[in-house]
């Protein structure tokens, strides 16, 4: 199980702060999450920063990074700012 | 072009008399602390104590500052460092900086010290130094209302007139925080310095600069950084960010994360406490929070205030911060040094060494604690020696988190190593900003560069910091230098291989960015909106013809002449260092790489730079750059 955490607009879309998802890779995080609670949330984490483990997705394989039981995942809005 | 006005104001004599400048200083200079760095190298003698009479203090603006251009009313103080003993440079987005050039002085160079408390009134372009008596033990609010509203004003407050040594000065409810300015203005019996004139900014081609600021506007709104998150969720708005990238400091710098760091963020801010949105003069960005104390509105904190006396010292109660903030500017601290301070004093008594009776999460005292430093008041009034200071009286050097004195910003450098490079190379000590920045490529922007690898990360570091350098030099904001990250970069999905992507071809850059010092300004021959936008604007306002990489070289020209006058000063490249915390002990203890390796980054930002093994700047670099020891 990974543990997601959501922030900003996803955490009013999703109704809650965290939950567990089964996943093995990010993009299906972002799937489970369009079924639980709507297209419009997984648009939104779509649009966020990804983190796993504290790494930009990013700069691991994008939505292909592998992910296994007891990673943390963290989506937050992107924001400029200084 | 016009010849900018300094004054020489001696306190001790009461004398004041014009400094000349010429076109081939501001040529070389622009202004603010780059020609304030030149005066400094010229006038001050080496050696001389910071608190002493014979130090000198120079204020003074830019060619932007008051012309309209966008978040240019940024000021600059600089000294000698009350805490490094180098160079201090201190930025201010108040309204003095503006208001003093209406009166028809870009800039003033204070020496000696007064007979008594005085402050100096600058109206329609005469000086006159006026008695403070009856000013001296206000607070910054109170002694900025006892002054018509309409004068610009920069004052200090009871920690500057007790001489703490990170003591700030005000200007409306902006400051300028670090390096001691407001200890060196108590330290001349100095209180305030108020403004106000109806002179005309000089402007070269107004019809010309007038479209081109419209367009330059337009731009930065249409900008998601400076046009929209800003402005919503202020320099805070990144926090959580910060947090899950492991580079928000935690217990004095020991962690990099907090689990209760959401309730700090500026989305928290927003939804909670935020009243509306504000900014300095002319800008559009508008990034100050205001928000609710004491029933009245006042300026929110921003970021760093938040990290340092939020998660550094394990306090996860917002409006507290808001609370302490408004009390820390009404005393007229900085806000970074004081929380790295108390959050040292605070593993001073975990660790046994020294019980200040201060402890990591408990938030009841901090009041007195704040107070008391101000005033140097009983065992709480040490603390207003700073982190350094207290590290030699009693011990902790290895979790001192200072850099030549100055305590670090508000982001741990072992998950953003770049950042860790800028602050030990840093001229005014730890500061993110002189340091620059690198920290918002590796942990936050919408392009992330990897953080932990130190590939790449000293020409990165030497660019960014010889950006920000030329930025600030000139009047302006440096958020106005966000809009770097292009905006295409924020329409993409920020956790693709796209992005990723183009934050690797930023570090491949490395080659480029490693040569282009030596063949500066002509390795740049073009100006362009979406890469300095402030160049243009300069040539319009100054009728010079500068090209990015003239302007580029200004910034290179300051950074050198502050480390010429850092060494003059006994500092070497053995002080471009860290704590053996962020330099020896793994943010991650799964992953070795989490630490700052300054030992290995050092050869080739010396290099890049053009200084010899030890960091100091060579003959054909000085020479490059039209500098003399």
């Amino acid at each position: 199980m990974i543990t997601v955490k959501y922030y900003g607009p996803l955490r009013r879309l999703t109704g809650m702060p965290e939950e567990e998802i089964e996943a093995n890779r990010v993009s299906e995080i972002i799937k489970a999450i369009g079924k639980r609670h709507g297209k419009e949330a997984a648009k939104e984490a779509e649009k966020c920063f990804i983190m796993v483990n504290g790494r930009n997705a990013a700069l691991l394989n994008g939505f292909r990074t592998p992910l296994k039981s007891g990673d943390l995942v963290q989506i937050i809005p992107l924001t400029g700012g200084g | 072009m016009m010849k900018p006005r300094y004054a020489v104001i001696d306190l001790t004599t009461g004398q004041v008399t014009n400094y000349p400048i010429s076109e081939e200083m501001v040529a070389m200079y622009l202004g603010g602390k780059a020609l304030a760095a030149r005066i400094l190298y010229d006038e001050l003698k080496p050696g001389t104590d910071p608190l002493s009479p014979d130090n000198i203090l120079i204020i003074n603006t830019g060619p932007m500052n008051g012309t309209g251009a966008p978040s240019s009313s940024r000021f600059n103080l600089s000294t000698r460092n009350v805490l490094t003993g180098g160079i201090a440079s201190s930025n201010c987005g108040g309204t003095f900086g503006v208001k003093m050039r209406k009166a028809g002085y870009d800039g003033v160079i204070i020496k000696g010290k007064a007979a008594q408390p005085s402050y100096i009134e600058i109206i329609d372009g005469e000086i006159a130094i006026r008695d403070a008596s009856h000013l001296w033990g206000l607070n910054t609010e109170e002694t900025q209302h006892r002054f018509d509203n309409r004068y610009g004003m920069l004052v200090i407050g009871p920690a500057g007139e007790n001489l703490v040594k990170y003591a700030c000065a005000v200007s409306g409810e902006r400051v300028a925080g670090r390096c001691g300015v407001g200890a060196v203005m108590g330290s001349k019996n100095l209180k305030a310095l108020v403004a106000y004139g109806t002179q005309e900014i000089p402007v070269h081609d107004r019809q010309g600069f007038k479209r081109y600021i419209k367009e330059w506007v337009d731009f930065l709104r249409s900008h998601q950084s400076t046009g929209q998150d800003l402005g919503l969720y202020g320099t805070s708005g990144f926090l959580n960010k910060c947090n899950a990238s492991g580079i928000l400091p935690t217990h004095n710098f020991k962690e990099g994360s907090w689990d209760k760091a959401d309730m700090l963020s500026g989305q928290h801010l927003a939804e909670n406490y935020l009243t509306r949105n504000s900014g300095c003069i002319s800008c559009p960005i508008r990034c100050e929070r205001r928000v609710m104390v004491e029933g009245k509105e006042v300026k929110g904190p921003e970021f760093e205030t938040v990290g340092l006396l939020g998660s550094n010292i394990e306090n996860s109660d917002l409006g507290l911060i808001n609370l302490w903030n408004y009390h820390i500017d009404l005393l007229g601290m900085d806000t970074i040094s004081l929380g790295g301070t108390l959050a040292f004093a605070m593993e001073l008594q975990e660790k046994g060494i020294k019980d200040f009776g201060l402890k990591f999460g408990e938030t009841g005292n901090i009041m007195d604690a704040i107070y008391k430093i101000a005033y140097r008041e009983g065992d709480w009034g040490e603390l207003a020696d700073g982190t350094k200071t207290l590290s030699e009286r009693y011990g902790g050097k290895d979790f001192a988190i200072h850099s030549k004195g100055l305590e670090l910003a508000s982001y741990d450098p072992r998950k953003a190593v770049g950042m860790g490079l800028g602050y030990a190379t840093s001229n005014r000590g730890a500061c993110h900003l002189n340091g620059g920045y690198t920290a918002i490529l590796e942990a936050i922007g919408a392009v992330p560069v990897d953080p932990i690898t130190t590939k790449g990360k000293p020409e990165l570091t030497v660019f960014l910091q010889n950006t920000l350098e030329a930025v600030s030099t000139a009047g302006f904001c440096l958020f106005t230098a966000m809009t770097m990250i292009s905006g295409f970069a924020f329409k993409l999905k920020p956790s693709g291989k796209i992005v990723g992507l183009m934050g690797g071809c930023m570090l491949s850059a490395r080659f480029l960015l490693r040569g282009i010092w030596n063949k500066l300004p002509g390795a740049m021959p073009f100006n362009s909106k979406y890469f300095l936008p402030h160049v243009e604007a300069v040539n319009l306002v100054t009728g010079l013809k500068m090209t990015s990489g003239n302007f580029l070289q200004i910034g290179e020209r300051c950074y050198n002449l502050e480390r010429l006058f850092n060494m003059r000063e006994g500092l070497t490249g053995k002080d471009d260092d860290l704590p053996a915390r962020l330099t020896g002990i793994p943010s991650d203890p799964q992953n070795p790489d989490t630490v700052v390796k300054v030992k290995e980054m050092l050869p080739l930002y010396y290099r890049t730079r053009g200084w010899d093994k030890e960091g100091v700047p060579t003959e054909e670099k000085l020479k490059q750059l039209g500098l003399t020891r």
